[in-house]
């Protein structure tokens, strides 16, 4: 039942309640998406300003997170939805854990900028780095917009991105390695660097989350843990 | 139908039944049902019906107003014969018996095949005789003490013994609403019937009568077949094994609840379960 329309309930205030839950998580969304831009900005151009910007912003997604959570809470004691609406308001209730967990992953991300600002640390490998953020960032935006347009698709083709995330991480851990090797005395900084990497590999583990959520939404299926390619023969 | 029919044949009769989506057959039925139709005089009211009610099942049948789910339930005891106008055409089967045989006794039926109604109507007797009417009018019992031991049992069942065996002597019509519920679940109960029917049993009580009536029918499920019509997504969802979903007559979608509530397969079923018929 891909058709879902939330807007088309007799009761208007509950069209109204589910739509706002939609908003405020989009907004959530909107508001990740950003951390994790500014976090990686912070870190490619030494911007120490940005970064603690960032920190001080992941308190405003901790809050925004209880409050969803809040108003989920209140629709299921207020109207005990089921089918499509149940599956609503679990889909937003989880993908907000995962919003807020990549929230906390920008700001990892931006107290390593910090570190790596404050020891005047510059890289060559700064520049992987931001290959795989330019993967995961795009993967996030495209997971969000799938949530937005509740198109299972785009959900599923991201999903299926997140080996691409693991694979450019994977290589550029090995690289890593390589180079702490080599050189010892920057072991420190470059562990710093490792970690953001690790972040990252893990925003697109959310990410592809997020994903199987809308999936589950708009397909009815719980497809966590399963094979996607045989997800997507049997389901698409 | 056979009983024991194997989950291969199931899912072919399922498949070939084509027009109500999910799983209306089931392997072990204690009631069958085949292309039922059902007319008050020139008015269709229910369409094509084919459906299958487990042994030891609770099957929650939901639908909006005048969707035929009541005068379905109906047919299930002939309590339809009552109408002068009405018209039940196709096959109902219970235990491979048909219940509209010429040679069928609808009182013997309905001994059978149990009622609790809407609104809770017990007799203007007292406790004891609301029960011990049905066991005396079919001679169910050859003494007194006999009576008593099942009158007993029976309010023992319905969950009312402890707080009525005081005042089995007070009128029933004294109790509370919850209480004479009860009261006419232990009545239906004492004629030892295999299938209750249950046409929103609970929706006249408060929240506590009606948890008390809910767990009473899960508790009921295990010796009888029960087939509850209910307006209550909710108490549906919380007491059926199986739910039906009719709508302007037909039976669009039978499925496992757990299913049915959380993904129905059909866009009517969705509509109706979410609220979002105007």
């Amino acid at each position: 039942m891909d058709n879902l329309d939330f807007n088309k309930h007799t009761s208007k205030t509950y069209n109204q309640e589910l739509e706002d839950i939609r908003n405020l998580l989009l907004n959530m969304g909107g508001m990740v998406e950003k951390q994790v831009q500014k976090a990686m900005q912070s870190l490619l151009e030494s911007n120490k300003k940005m970064a603690k910007k960032v920190i001080k912003k992941d308190l405003g997604i901790n809050a925004m997170e209880v409050k969803i959570d809040e108003e989920c809470t209140k629709i299921i004691a207020k109207r005990q939805p089921a089918a499509s609406d149940l599956r609503l308001i679990i889909a937003v209730i989880k993908s907000i854990t995962d919003l807020e967990r990549i929230g906390d992953e920008a700001e990892k991300i931006a107290k390593n900028a910090i570190y790596l600002i404050d020891k005047s640390f510059k890289s060559d490998y700064f520049s992987d780095l931001e290959n795989l953020a330019k993967i995961v960032a795009n993967n996030l935006t495209q997971a969000l917009n799938a949530l937005a347009r509740l198109d299972p698709d785009l959900a599923l083709k991201i999903a299926l991105e997140d080996d691409r995330v693991d694979d450019t991480f994977e290589q550029f851990n090995k690289e890593m390695i390589s180079v702490m090797a080599l050189n010892p005395h920057d072991l420190k900084n470059l562990v710093r660097l490792s970690w953001s990497g690790k972040a990252l590999e893990k925003i697109g583990d959310h990410t592809k989350n997020i994903c199987e959520y809308v999936i589950y939404l708009i397909k009815g299926k719980d497809i966590r843990h399963l094979d996607l390619e045989t997800i997507k023969e049997e389901y698409f | 139908m056979n009983n024991n029919t194997d989950q291969k044949t199931l899912d072919s009769m399922h498949a070939e039944h084509g027009k109500t989506v999910g799983q209306p057959f089931c392997q072990d039925a204690k009631f069958s049902t085949r292309n039922v139709d059902v007319f008050y005089a020139d008015n269709q009211a229910i369409y094509d019906v084919s459906l299958d009610m487990g042994k030891n099942e609770v099957i929650a049948l939901i639908g909006p107003s005048g969707c035929g789910k009541s005068t379905y339930l109906r047919c299930l005891n002939r309590m339809n014969d009552t109408i002068d106008i009405c018209k039940v055409t196709g096959q109902l089967l219970l235990d491979g018996q048909d219940i509209y045989a010429k040679d069928q006794d609808p009182v013997l039926l309905r001994a059978r095949v149990g009622m609790v109604f809407q609104k809770p109507n017990p007799f203007p007797k007292s406790i004891y005789d609301n029960v011990a009417y049905g066991p005396r009018i079919h001679g169910l019992t050859s003494n007194k003490a006999e009576l008593d031991d099942l009158v007993e049992e029976s309010l023992i069942k319905a969950g009312l013994f402890k707080e009525v065996k005081d005042r089995l002597e007070s009128p029933g019509t004294g109790l509370s609403g919850g209480q004479q519920q009860r009261l006419c679940i232990a009545r239906t109960i004492a004629v030892q019937p295999e299938v209750i029917l249950m046409d929103e049993p609970a929706s006249a009580l408060d929240p506590i009568a009606t948890a008390i009536i809910e767990e009473l029918i899960s508790e009921l499920r295990k010796n009888y077949t029960i087939v509850i019509v209910t307006h209550s997504m909710q108490q549906a969802a919380r007491v059926s094994q199986r739910t039906a979903y009719f709508h302007l007559g037909k039976l669009i979608e039978v499925g496992e609840t757990n299913q049915i509530f959380t993904n129905p397969a059909h866009d009517l079923t969705e509509k109706y379960i979410t609220g979002r018929f105007g």
